[in-house]
């Protein structure tokens, strides 16, 4: 009976640590990645605005040749004021989508370079905002600030804000998507202007992946 | 038999620290636990 009783006691301890984990889950990691977004939007605001490279053969705007920025380095700001990204403010968007990346922010997704490994990296050419090809934005959902929470909220024709070094570029939503999580639709390179936002689906929940399309309008 | 409060809440500290031990191991795993995007 001594022995049921202390093993009863055990197991709420052990409950209540489950829902300790839980909670910092869901809302403690949220300090961690304020504090990352914090410091990174102070060091991509104080950095000089750069020229952009534009093709003369299609017009196209483009980073200065050779930008290659590293892991978890802030690239660009995000923001969708359809659903007020934390706060408006938006967020910065790191290099990279791997675990840390993530922590810090949404990812963009690199190509395969010193830094970057398989799978967390493609293959193809790195896309940037106002280019021609697919910019894919990885981000939590549920956790670290949840940058995409309300990304299933987006309707076609919202507004999805790029705000780069060399240039802001404004995209407008064209679908919403929902895939298995080993789908490959991202991964499929487009002629078009395009950015891509992907995250877990549905909240609290990693069965389906949550995937917005966005079209470039203007620059 | 009646216990003192020292005990009681010496049992406390003690179950509280089976909690903290809990959570704190299940944060060192979590990475490995959780889906990236989660």
């Amino acid at each position: 009976m001594a022995f049921l009783r202390v093993f009863g006691k055990f197991l709420i301890s052990v409950g209540v640590g489950i829902l300790m984990f839980v909670a910092w889950t869901l809302w403690g990691t949220g300090f961690y990645t304020s504090g990352q977004q914090n410091d990174l939007a102070a060091i991509f605001d104080r950095s000089p605005a750069v020229k952009p490279f534009i093709d003369p053969g299609d017009g196209s705007t483009h980073p200065p040749k050779g930008f290659s920025p590293n892991a978890s380095e802030a690239v660009f700001r995000l923001k969708i004021p359809a659903i007020h990204m934390n706060g408006d403010k938006g967020f910065m968007v790191v290099e990279g989508v791997g675990v840390e990346d993530l922590k810090k922010g949404p990812g963009h997704y690199p190509t395969c370079r010193p830094g970057f490994e398989r799978p967390l990296c493609t293959e193809f050419e790195e896309t940037w905002p106002g280019e021609n090809g697919r910019v894919i934005v990885s981000g939590h959902r549920t956790t670290y600030l949840h940058p995409f929470y309300d990304l299933d909220k987006l309707k076609k024709g919202d507004e999805i804000i790029t705000e780069t070094k060399w240039g802001t570029f404004t995209y407008e939503v064209s679908e919403v998507r929902i895939v298995r999580p080993d789908s490959l639709a991202i991964a499929i390179p487009s002629d078009s202007a395009e950015i891509v936002l992907t995250t877990c689906n549905p909240k609290y929940s990693a069965s389906q992946r949550l995937i917005v399309f966005g079209t470039l309008v203007t620059d | 038999m009646k216990r003192s409060w020292k005990s009681i809440l010496g049992e406390l500290a003690l179950w509280f620290l089976v909690s903290v031990a809990t959570a704190v191991i299940l944060v060192l795993v979590a990475d490995k636990i959780l889906p990236a995007n989660f």
